[in-house]
């Protein structure tokens, strides 16, 4: 079993897919923290133009920020929830300002967190498919899969390494996205910014957010909790696109239908979002980071427990599909 | 060697990785949930916070007192030098003479006019609206802002249903205060327009009608009198709002409560 999980790294590694998705992320990364950096540039050149100001100073608003807060305390009717975030947010600014740390401007660990926030809908699963397209129905276009299936081996263990290795280098994607965002926009900003306060664990009650289980963590914590559901949900995708890379027996066929799919599941929950059944399809469940920060939700009543029992679900239907499917199927290629 | 140690490192470090992975997702997992058991809605007349607040208030027969009612811009956000338009006021009546002014401002940025009527109703806030001179009313702005995504136009239902609503909880908000105080004056702040020109048409139209349907409600009771705002706002948005672009600035709230002041009578 671990010479076939060797085996088959060592084909994703031949056929230079890490390197791709290397190049992809470097490029891309490239690309995101210089459009930061330079609408960054700007909103100090609109800052200095409004306050007439001739030196932008970040402690000069971040001060009035936080004495606007301050005054926000003193209103009566604020309910206790309020109270303890705006605490909370003066907390931060407070941190900030005694340690000299910018809010304002980018750090390469905010970016870096950023990143995947935005990129886990759509770039990190077309990495994944990038990976996984191809695992079985590219053994039947090059015809390979009768030299596999050949040996004396039963065919589930076959597949089984396929998803174990594929398993692992999504591991490895995962690991290689932190370290080129961290890296790479470190060298745009200069600023690395680890050790900042973050407050995360905002809830949506009935529409309204609730501030009641706000806690804080650190940078480096959180990077590593938004890392772990970004993991996650590759692995979901990775399943996903391995079922159906098992079902259709030409790459392009696979790539297409699971691109399709995550297209046109963002379109459905823009759209169709009254629809209960949306709530059960794997890409309305995908962005599970909005549930630690407290963004907008298009469908009401959706927690992280359920996303994240439907993504499994899902993952677990697709395994079972295709080991079945596999174990089943007539090779005459 | 050096192979076998390569796959030593890559499988050492998949399954270091997979590790904390799995112990991130179950602690964002718990973080995620925290508390969502025990938390019902968020019932803002029982908030006790709010209560001491009322209580603390000292109210002498001489003074003037003020009540503000409604949401950010009734609790003066955007004001750097934390008055408001109900401490701005107080400050300009002081000024002027040896009246002192007590101020209580019971207004919550991001209210809508059904939170507002949440507060009135609960019984301090009732207690206290029998001592007021003057009751300032700002509301409405977020109910509006509520309908940009969708439908922010005269012409849709949305709008029409969410104006009547507004139109018959302001005339309900209005009787009740003065069911509880006959000698009060009633100022409801209408809305600017925090967009300028950029907008549509259409929008410019709907915060306007919007303007008109209030007027004619507040204007019609007894007791009450419509602070225009609109054009106080228009050829000076530059001047008058806030770093955020949508509140008035300290400047922004000047201008209202300069108006109000021509306004509203005093014995």
């Amino acid at each position: 079993m671990y010479k076939l999980i060797q085996n088959e790294i060592s084909k994703i590694f031949l056929k230079k897919k890490m390197v791709l998705i290397a190049v992809l992320l470097f490029l891309f990364i490239g690309l995101f923290s210089y459009g930061e950096k330079y609408t960054y540039e700007k909103t100090v050149i609109r800052f200095e133009e409004i306050t007439q100001d001739s030196t932008y100073d970040w402690k000069n608003l971040a001060d009035q920020q936080m004495r606007e807060l301050e005054r926000r305390l003193d209103s009566a009717y604020i309910s206790e929830t309020g109270i303890r975030s705006i605490q909370i947010q003066i907390e931060q600014m407070k941190y900030f300002i005694e340690n000299d740390i910018n809010p304002i401007t980018p750090s390469s660990a905010r970016f870096s967190v950023n990143f995947v926030e935005n990129a886990i809908i759509l770039f990190i699963p077309l990495m994944i498919i990038i990976l996984a397209s191809d695992l079985v129905s590219g053994e039947f276009s090059t015809r390979t899969i009768k030299l596999l299936l050949t040996r004396s081996v039963a065919r589930w263990k076959v597949l089984l390494s396929k998803y174990i290795a594929l398993l692992m280098m999504t591991t490895i994607v995962i690991l290689m996205i932190g370290v080129i965002s961290t890296l790479e926009s470190y060298m745009f900003f200069g600023l690395a910014g680890f050790d900042e306060p973050v407050a995360t664990g905002f809830n949506l009650v009935n529409g309204v957010l609730d501030s009641n289980s706000v806690i804080m963590v650190n940078r480096m914590e959180y990077m590593v909790l938004i890392y772990s559901l970004a993991w996650f949900v590759s692995m979901v995708i990775a399943s996903i696109t391995f079922m159906i890379s098992v079902l259709v027996k030409s790459t392009a066929a696979s790539i297409g239908i699971v691109m399709a799919s995550l297209i046109g599941g963002q379109f459905l929950q823009f759209f169709l979002s009254d629809w209960e059944i949306i709530k059960y399809f794997f890409v309305s469940n995908l962005n599970l980071i909005r549930y630690m920060t407290g963004s907008y939700q298009f469908i009401e009543g959706m927690t992280m427990k359920f996303s994240i029992s439907v993504l499994g679900v899902w993952s677990l239907l697709s395994i079972v599909v295709s080991f079945i499917v596999f174990s089943r199927k007539d090779v005459l290629a | 060697m050096y192979k076998k140690i390569k796959w030593i490192i890559l499988f050492a470090l998949v399954g270091l990785l997979t590790l904390v992975f799995i112990r991130g997702l179950i602690t964002s997992i718990n973080i995620s949930s925290l508390g969502r058991d025990e938390r019902s809605f968020i019932d803002l007349s029982e908030s006790e916070s709010s209560v001491d607040k009322i209580e603390s208030y000292n109210y002498r027969e001489d003074d003037m007192f003020i009540i503000i009612l409604g949401d950010s811009i009734g609790a003066g956000v955007g004001d750097d030098r934390g008055l408001g338009i109900g401490k701005g006021y107080a400050q300009l009546i002081e000024n002027e003479g040896e009246e002192e002014v007590e101020v209580v401002n019971l207004a919550q940025p991001g209210a809508e006019i059904s939170d507002m009527m949440k507060v009135l109703y609960s019984d301090e806030a009732i207690g206290i609206i029998g001592d007021a001179d003057i009751v300032f009313i700002s509301i409405g702005g977020n109910d509006l802002n509520h309908l940009r995504n969708s439908a922010f136009s005269v012409s849709t239902i949305e709008y029409e249903e969410a104006l009547n609503g507004y139109i018959e909880d302001l005339g309900k908000t209005i009787d009740l205060i003065i069911e509880n105080n006959s000698q009060t004056q009633i100022a409801v702040i209408g809305f600017y327009n925090p967009y300028g020109d950029e907008v549509p048409y259409e929008e410019r139209e709907a915060i306007i009608n919007w303007n008109n349907k209030t007027h004619l409600l507040v204007s019609l009771k007894p007791n009450s009198v419509y602070i225009p705002t609109y054009d106080l706002f228009k050829y000076n948005l530059e001047q008058y709002l806030y770093i955020d672009d949508f509140h008035p600035n300290a400047d922004g709230y000047n201008a209202i409560v300069r108006r109000i002041y021509q306004v509203l009578k005093r014995e």
